[in-house]
């Protein structure tokens, strides 16, 4: 009895769940890459590729797909830390992300900014969101940030 | 540069009510501002900061504040057939990203199509859609569409620099489109 009921139950879900509801309309534009992670996406100031972590069978890494054809390139060699943002300087010079091992690096250079211990990333943690102004004289050469759970002013070379 | 008050949950952006605008020469707290909407995201430009972040309390409302005007400015709203099916989470409005200029905002938009079936508070089927917003004549266009709940659902968004194009992710996948047809 318990069998049947069992098998009762499971035509009705399946039974339902081809009865009554809506599928999502599907028109997702051109695929470009696959296996993206990250918490947020960055475009090169040329706007030639999109730059993320990737996150497939192997360890998070910097990853950058030309938009023009989809060709794959890694922008550096160290791991990515996939929850923490990427944030990349106005001009396009920079391109700052913190490793697997808590360091703040910059990848277009491949180096190390700050090694950053336990007490910085108390301070790094301690506000929400930062963003230049505008009049800041230096913003062409410094990183623009707009950084959602973290606040720092380490962006300036 | 404009900074969050340290009061809100550091993992949670969007119960920030209040910002400080600080002098980076002097290390001095400028200016002291409060927040209108729930916080996706700032822009800070040559017409002061803005936020943009739902207005109300159901989240059918998506709104521009203007920080130092203290107002805010409705520049989407949910249709009402987008809360046929209420379910945890749905309807939603997430990711609003400013592009460079300011000039365009970009969000993605949710409702739930179907409930799941043993834990109905949850949703199974939803609707995704991208929304970018003209916020100089108001005008919107979905970008793209999609399942929103499945194989990681929708995910983060980048205008170009330009302004032009829009990369976002769908399922783990990255795709791009232009912002203008």
């Amino acid at each position: 009895m318990q069998r049947f009921m069992v098998v009762v139950r499971m035509l009705t879900i399946v039974a339902l769940s081809g009865l009554g509801c809506r599928r999502a309309t599907e028109d997702r534009g051109p695929l470009l890459a696959k296996g993206v992670g990250g918490t947020n996406i960055v475009w090169t100031a040329d706007g030639a590729e999109v730059v993320y972590v990737a996150s497939t069978s192997g360890a998070p890494a910097l990853q950058a797909v030309r938009v023009a054809d989809g060709a794959l390139r890694q922008l550096d060699v160290a791991v990515a830390r996939p929850d923490l943002p990427l944030a990349r300087s106005a001009n396009g010079s920079a391109l700052y992300y913190f490793t697997d091992a808590g360091v703040l690096r910059e990848a277009l250079s491949g180096k190390d900014e700050r090694a950053t211990s336990p007490a910085s990333w108390s301070v790094l943690a301690t506000s929400a969101m930062a963003i230049w102004s505008p009049t800041w004289p230096s913003l062409a050469s410094t990183v623009r940030l707009r950084l959602p759970r973290w606040s720092t002013s380490t962006g300036q070379p | 540069m404009l900074c969050a008050d340290v009061g809100a949950p550091s993992n949670q952006p969007e119960m920030v009510r209040d910002f400080v605008v600080v002098d980076l020469t002097t290390g001095d707290a400028r200016e002291r501002l409060a927040a209108l909407v729930g916080p996706q995201d700032a822009w800070f430009g040559a017409t002061g900061p803005k936020l943009a972040g739902l207005l109300d309390a159901d989240g059918t409302a998506m709104a521009v504040n203007d920080l130092r005007a203290g107002t805010a400015r409705v520049v989407y709203r949910l249709l009402p057939s987008s809360s046929d099916v209420k379910t945890r989470g749905f309807p939603a409005m997430s990711g609003a990203s400013f592009s460079a200029d300011g000039a365009q905002l970009a969000f993605w938009a949710a409702e739930c199509l179907g409930a799941n079936f043993a834990e109905p508070e949850y949703c199974d089927t939803a609707q995704g859609s991208l929304v970018v917003v003209d916020l100089e004549t108001g005008s919107h266009r979905v970008v793209a569409s999609g399942e929103a709940t499945g194989g990681g659902g929708i995910g983060p968004m980048a205008f170009s620099d330009d302004g032009a194009r829009i990369a976002y992710r769908f399922a783990r996948e990255l795709h791009v489109r232009p912002t203008h047809p």
